[in-house]
């Protein structure tokens, strides 16, 4: 191990400045494309959801604020029981149409466990039979299981496996299906809607449950919104749901979801437009300059390792050699960055500082791109030595030279 | 002599040379006796340095065999090539082939990277090796700052430090004065008669006058020339 180690620094000896400084240019790009791409995914994931969602055939209200009233209220609690009140004459006169199906609106509350308050969110089964939402552990809700399910969210729940019973101090019980990361997106409707992130947000601590459920029955809940999803009916004529979506728009505004999904992708592309330039310049940069300086370290020791194969190396551990030090000199701090991206929350976490990067999503997904590029530069450590060596031997050149 | 500790048979190295063929060995029949001390001389790309890089693994035939201890190498893996240049051969070459930006030390420990002697006892061994040739106070010293007589006495001590059955030296004091000259063939004949087997391939005539037996070779063709006492 000790001769490897030295005769890999011998391989290396001669540009050494150029390896720290390039290895730290690839973990540098790793990181940011690693961190580009959980960026993109707190936009792309809630995307994905809605775009896969059995929503298409819904509108999200949002009640309206009559800016000529707000005088008449002095405190902001005035102003949401004025808001709330006329969402809930929205929610009752809206049954007489012909259109309307249902409402759609998860309710939180505050659940005690362990002695410990804990923050709950719980979705309607009409809600979850038509959206559904990756976890990193176990999976998200089924509404024919016969029992309870909780899907935790963050890093606070670690000590609880998927299978697990968690039960409440009031008695009820729910078997955790799912477990995921703090900063992953969970359908929470708060306020109004332009694009499918905010249908999402991120509920670090949180217990998803479903109901109707025994964690649910008897639970006082929080204000009731004045946002929610109103679902026609499916056999609901064109200009039946004309009359509801008029009735909406005197109360409020709604928005269907082809146009969340359009907004998102409108979004998005803009988002990736100013975003993408940057980690592509670098992965650009540092892989033109990696391609080189593996050329270079090649044909800087080809001289050297002829004199090693004089003395006994053999041709096949000559390029052995010069493959694990291009590997051990930039495939380990690369991958080392990639650890340290995908483990940015945690870190942050660990170090006190678990709110100062929300705009990120980690979702298996993100890691694709930067592992592939990994895969490639160690394809590329292993191919050009490789190819150099298929063709030329550095004892057979040094022979030729002399 | 027997069989010959080397035995060269009808050995034949064909180069293409601007669309012809070239011979730079034609037929060579060579063996050398354990313990020998030989000198192979002829003109500059007569073929000797192509004999010796044959000889000692470093380059293959056309055509012929050629028989370390009684085996033919000619079939021999790149790998197993390369053991017997690490443990049956010693090197010593006219540039010296050393890592120049590295000490003298590092040199002569270099052989040992490529077979099992135990990483802890190579400095002792590469000193011990350096002391038999004069260097030892040398060993932390580069390359770069020696002198040619510096340089190839750590060659020397490289060649010597697997304790090889046999030394190939090619034009050896190619680039030394006579005084440094004389002191690396004193060098030599001190190991051929620790046992040492010795082939010098030199085209200087002093040189091979202190082998005991000399062959030269012109045009690929080995001739005999004398068998001293």
């Amino acid at each position: 191990m000790i001769k490897k180690i030295v005769l890999i620094n011998s391989v290396l000896y001669h540009k050494r400045t150029a390896v720290f400084l390039l290895s730290l240019l690839l973990s540098i790009s790793v990181f940011v494309i690693v961190v580009f791409f959980e960026e993109y995914a707190y936009l792309y994931v809630p995307y994905e959801s809605v775009a896969e969602s059995d929503f298409l055939d819904s509108v999200y209200f949002i009640g309206y604020f009559d800016v000529n009233r707000s005088d008449d209220y002095s405190t902001h609690e005035e102003l949401q029981d004025y808001m709330n009140a006329d969402a809930d004459t929205v929610r009752k006169e809206i049954s007489s149409f012909a259109a309307f199906d249902s409402i759609i609106e998860p309710q939180k509350c505050i659940l005690s466990l362990d002695g410990k308050e804990h923050e709950a969110v719980f979705y309607p089964d009409s809600f979850l039979k038509r959206i559904s939402v990756s976890t990193d552990k176990g999976r998200w809700f089924d509404v024919s299981a016969e029992t309870d399910e909780a899907v935790l969210v963050g890093e606070k729940w670690n000590n609880r496996s998927v299978g697990d019973t968690i039960t409440f101090d009031d008695g009820s019980s729910a078997v955790v299906v799912g477990l995921m990361k703090g900063n992953t997106m969970v359908p929470f409707f708060h306020g109004s809607v332009y694009y499918a992130g905010d249908l999402f947000n991120q509920a670090d601590g949180y217990i998803l449950l479903s109901s109707p459920s025994k964690v649910f029955d008897g639970k006082t809940f929080g204000e009731r919104k004045q946002y929610f999803i109103i679902n026609y009916k499916p056999d609901a004529t064109e200009s039946q749901k004309d009359e509801l979506s008029y009735y909406l728009n005197q109360h409020g505004t709604i928005i269907d979801f082809h146009t969340v999904i359009d907004n998102t992708e409108e979004y998005m592309s803009n988002w990736v437009s100013i975003h993408f330039p940057v980690p592509t310049f670098l992965i650009a940069v540092a892989t033109v300059c990696f391609l080189s300086l593996c050329t270079s370290v090649i044909h800087r020791s080809v001289n050297e390792q002829a004199k090693y194969m004089i003395i006994g190396c053999s041709k096949k551990k000559s390029v052995l050699l010069i493959i694990e030090a291009l590997v051990i000199s930039f495939a380990l701090p690369v991958a080392s960055a990639f650890c340290i991206a995908i483990n940015y929350q945690t870190i942050l976490h660990l170090l006190g500082r678990p709110y100062s990067r929300i705009y990120c999503c980690v979702d298996s997904r993100c890691v694709i791109p930067a592992v592939a590029y990994i895969l490639f530069l160690l394809a590329c450590g292993i191919l050009i030595p490789a190819l150099y060596y298929s063709k030329k031997s550095p004892l057979g050149l040094y022979l030729k030279e002399k | 002599m027997e069989n010959g500790i080397i035995r060269l048979e009808g050995v034949s190295k064909k180069y293409i040379v601007g669309g012809s063929d070239f011979y730079a060995l034609k037929d060579v029949n060579l063996k050398v006796g354990k313990g020998e001390m030989l000198a192979i001389t002829g003109t500059s790309g007569s073929g000797k340095s192509t004999l010796l890089h044959i000889i000692g693994c470093l380059d293959k035939a056309t055509s012929g065999d050629c028989l370390i201890e009684g085996r033919s190498v000619g079939g021999y893996s790149d790998s197993e090539l390369a053991r017997v240049r690490n443990m049956f051969f010693g090197f010593v070459l006219q540039d010296f082939a050393l890592i120049d930006h590295r000490t003298a030390l590092y040199n002569v420990e270099a052989p040992m990277f490529f077979n099992r002697t135990p990483a802890a006892r190579m400095k002792k061994i590469a000193l011990a090796a350096m002391e038999r040739v004069g260097i030892a106070d040398q060993s932390s010293k580069e390359i770069v700052n020696m002198s040619g007589g510096q340089k190839q006495r750590v060659a020397i001590a490289r060649a010597i430090v697997n304790d090889p059955a046999v030394i190939l030296a090619d034009e050896p004091t190619g680039n030394l004065d006579e005084k440094t000259t004389n002191d690396i063939m004193d060098l030599f004949c001190s190991l051929n008669n620790e046992g040492k087997t010795i082939l010098i391939v030199t085209h200087d005539r002093n040189v091979a006058s202190r082998c005991k037996r000399t062959v030269s070779i012109s045009d690929g063709m080995l001739y005999e020339s004398r068998d001293k006492e």
